[in-house]
């Protein structure tokens, strides 16, 4: 009987694969057992033999036969690549490029699909602003309130770089008259902005004359023409009485 | 040798038909040889090589250079044969005599027969078993190579070689090879 742990060494042995380990266990395994001797010799005889299996030639005319059969112009038809020179070359021709360029293309497809279908196009509305709008430079030089029997309010003078605006907020129940005198040579009416479209509105050389009722908010514009100082007149009659008079000067 | 090998191989895919001329002359024979220790019929070893170095050569851009190139050739052999035995078998076989002019008629004789003896010994061997140690033998692979080259485990290259071995050591007995020894 012989151990399958020795067999296995046997043929190690034989196939050249033991350790020198394995190669002393097996000897004093083969000079105690008579059977497993025996056995490696068989195993090595067996293996020799092999060796008497006559090397037969090939015939002459196989190198020839095998060379005959194939194409020899195969990879000689292989067109090499050839790219065009410079990036776009690259992109068209070369795989790896390619396939990068096909995908930003395909995402950049997908941005567009998605912008065209989920995205709505923004009108501006009056609506969706809110804020202000803050002018830097401007400047309140002069607040003069009014406070008369029926006319309340204020006149907010502010300078806004070589322009003065007159910020008026008054409201009456009754109908009023407001003019508002200025040297023409030295400051020049630009503009006047009215809340409500009621308000009648007159422009002279050197006055401006407004007449409203209720409440509401103008604004006038004037330009220098020169340094300050420059002066104004202010003066509101009711029902042909002046009711209010105010000097303006304005020094800075 | 290997490197050689792989310089061949790349000139041949680079469009130089005669590189290839060169593997052919060198491994044609070795290839044959292998194929008839496996096979034995001798036309049939020659068709066999014939198609290894002609699906050789047309997948050539799929050889894999990590590997030695006549590895790659082996295993296409191995495949070779192993479809070739499922067309035929090669059991029986008759002899063929290679004669060498300048030993004695009567050893050459003698030494002939008892070369095809083994050989009919070898043949008796399943393919599962004869291939391993038709390989191992000749080509004096490591259990390791000849894993890689078959495709299966280590473990199992041992387990094929040592029954294999044991199979036709029985055959060799039976056939009377051992008394003549």
């Amino acid at each position: 009987m012989i151990e399958k742990k020795y067999i296995e060494l046997i043929n190690k042995d034989i196939d050249k694969e033991i350790s020198p380990n394995e190669k002393t266990i097996l000897e004093e395994y083969l000079n105690s057992n008579a059977e497993a001797k025996n056995l490696y010799e068989e195993l090595c005889t067996t293996e020799s033999l092999l060796d008497k299996i006559p090397d037969k030639e090939p015939t002459l005319n196989l190198k020839k036969n095998i060379l005959n059969s194939i194409d020899k112009a195969r990879y000689s038809r292989v067109q090499k690549h050839s790219y065009p020179e410079g990036f776009i070359g690259q992109i068209l021709f070369q795989t790896k490029y390619k396939i990068a360029f096909s995908f930003t293309l395909g995402i950049l497809a997908g941005l567009l699909i998605y912008a065209y279908f989920f995205v709505n196009p923004h009108t501006i509305n009056n609506n969706d602003i809110s804020g202000t709008i803050g002018l830097n430079d401007a400047r309140l030089i002069k607040s003069i309130p009014v406070n008369t029997f029926n006319i309340l309010g204020n006149v907010n003078i502010k300078r806004i770089n070589d322009n003065l605006s007159f910020d008026f907020n008054i409201g009456s129940p009754d109908q009023y008259n407001l003019t508002l005198k200025y040297d023409p040579d030295k400051v020049k009416f630009e503009n006047i902005s009215l809340s409500n479209n009621s308000i009648k509105f007159n422009f002279e050389n050197s006055l401006i004359k407004l007449s409203e009722s209720g409440i509401h908010k103008y604004h006038l514009i004037f330009s220098l023409k020169n340094e300050v100082p420059v002066d104004f007149n202010l003066e509101i009659s009711q029902k042909g009485n002046k009711v209010f008079e105010q000097e303006i000067a304005i020094k800075e | 040798m290997e490197i050689e090998d792989k310089v061949l191989v790349n000139r041949c895919l680079d469009g130089d038909g005669e590189a290839y001329s060169e593997l052919v002359e060198k491994y044609y024979k070795i290839i044959f040889r292998l194929a008839q220790k496996i096979i034995r019929n001798y036309d049939d070893s020659e068709e066999i090589t014939q198609t290894v170095f002609v699906k050789a050569y047309e997948n050539l851009n799929s050889y894999n250079p990590k590997y030695k190139f006549f590895s790659w050739l082996y295993r296409i052999t191995v495949n070779e044969t192993l479809n070739f035995s499922k067309k035929r078998s090669y059991t029986e076989e008759i002899n063929e005599n290679i004669t060498n002019d300048e030993e004695n008629p009567d050893e050459i004789y003698y030494q002939t027969e008892k070369g095809e003896k083994i050989q009919d010994a070898l043949m008796e061997l399943d393919m599962l078993y004869r291939i391993p140690v038709v390989l191992k033998h000749f080509l004096n692979y490591s259990y390791k190579e000849l894993s890689d080259l078959l495709g299966i485990p280590e473990k199992t290259v041992k387990s094929r070689l040592f029954t294999g071995r044991q199979l036709l050591k029985d055959i060799l007995i039976k056939k009377s090879v051992f008394l003549n020894d």
